[in-house]
């Protein structure tokens, strides 16, 4: 009897810390890009756009500039906000993970269009991201081209 | 009731070999039917007793071995399946433990296969759209037409189900 109290006591601790484990934050990747036309004959990408350069380069624009790049670890049901610029930042909510491992994440990408009011959802989305692929937010409007969001979740 | 002969203790002994030649009793026998039956009981009784099984004996030299088998089976331990439930439960620790561990220090799923799908997409601002695309490394972009720019015909290639 004693025996089968500690099989079914180690079989609770087990399920507890496989319940306390999963699902694990989600470690979400946010590279910044101000995309723009200056005549160059060849595109040209700034350092550090290595890693998200496939997932612009078929834009029409010919030069990629790195505003910023953020890594961030977001629990599920969080909402966590990365700063773009003084303009524009994104807001990202994991909410759930589905049967193929893929995230559920609402984002918005908010605009403060007038000093002291509330900013605007410019973009507001759901997305469910397979982790180790790309996703852009982008057509916002800079001084000096266009605002391109590169998103990844691990 | 029992008939008794004052011969009867004589057939006895004759019976047993203790006075072998005694004409005398004999011929009594052969008279008396109480000392015939006797005699008769004594036989039968020989023969049951003949016909029992060889009783095993003990010798002394014996008797101390004999003495300690008994004394190992009365204080021997009954036999108990603890050694069997240790076994188990050490095992099935083991085994959750294991899984346990795996489970919490495992890195995450890999990559999957499936692609990223966008669900919704919207804007607030007043006169702008916005737009599901892909790139030519089909990576999906979703993206903003503000009014104050146009429709940017920014796509290199455009979607080829025509529902974007």
């Amino acid at each position: 009897m004693r025996h089968l109290a500690f099989i079914t006591a180690l079989l609770w601790l087990s399920g507890l810390s496989y319940a306390m484990t999963d699902p694990a934050p989600v470690e979400i990747t946010v590279v910044s890009v101000q995309a723009s036309n200056k005549g160059t004959p060849h595109k040209t990408f700034s350092k550090g756009l290595e890693k998200v350069k496939s997932a612009i380069a078929s834009l029409s624009y010919d030069t990629f500039e790195k505003i910023g790049s953020s890594n961030a670890v977001i629990p599920f049901g969080e909402k966590t906000t990365f700063y773009i610029n003084q303009r524009y930042s994104l807001v990202v909510e994991p909410t759930s993970i589905d049967d193929q491992g893929r995230i559920r994440l609402k984002t918005q990408i908010l605009m403060q269009s007038k000093k002291d009011s509330d900013p605007v959802k410019a973009l507001d989305t759901v997305l469910v991201m397979a982790p180790g692929k790309h996703l852009n937010l982008g057509g916002l409007k800079l001084t000096d081209g266009d605002l391109i969001v590169v998103m990844k979740v691990k | 009731m029992k008939s008794t002969c004052t011969h009867e203790n004589d057939v006895e002994r004759w019976f047993d070999g203790e006075q072998p030649n005694d004409p005398q009793l004999e011929s009594h026998i052969e008279h008396c039917t109480t000392c015939q039956k006797h005699l008769t009981f004594m036989k039968t009784c020989r023969a049951s007793l003949e016909a029992l099984p060889e009783t095993p004996t003990i010798d002394d030299a014996q008797m101390p071995a004999f003495l300690a088998g008994i004394s190992e089976g009365v204080h021997a331990p009954k036999r108990r399946h603890a050694g069997l439930w240790a076994m188990a439960s050490v095992s099935a620790a083991a085994v959750i433990v294991a899984v346990s561990m795996m489970t919490i220090t495992s890195e995450g799923p890999a990559p999957v296969a499936a692609d990223t799908i966008v669900e919704t997409y919207s804007t607030d601002i007043d006169g702008a759209s916005a737009e599901l695309l892909y790139t030519d490394s089909g990576t999906p972009t979703i993206w903003l037409n503000a009014p104050d720019s146009g429709t940017p015909t920014i796509w290199l290639n455009a979607p080829e189900d025509g529902e974007l």
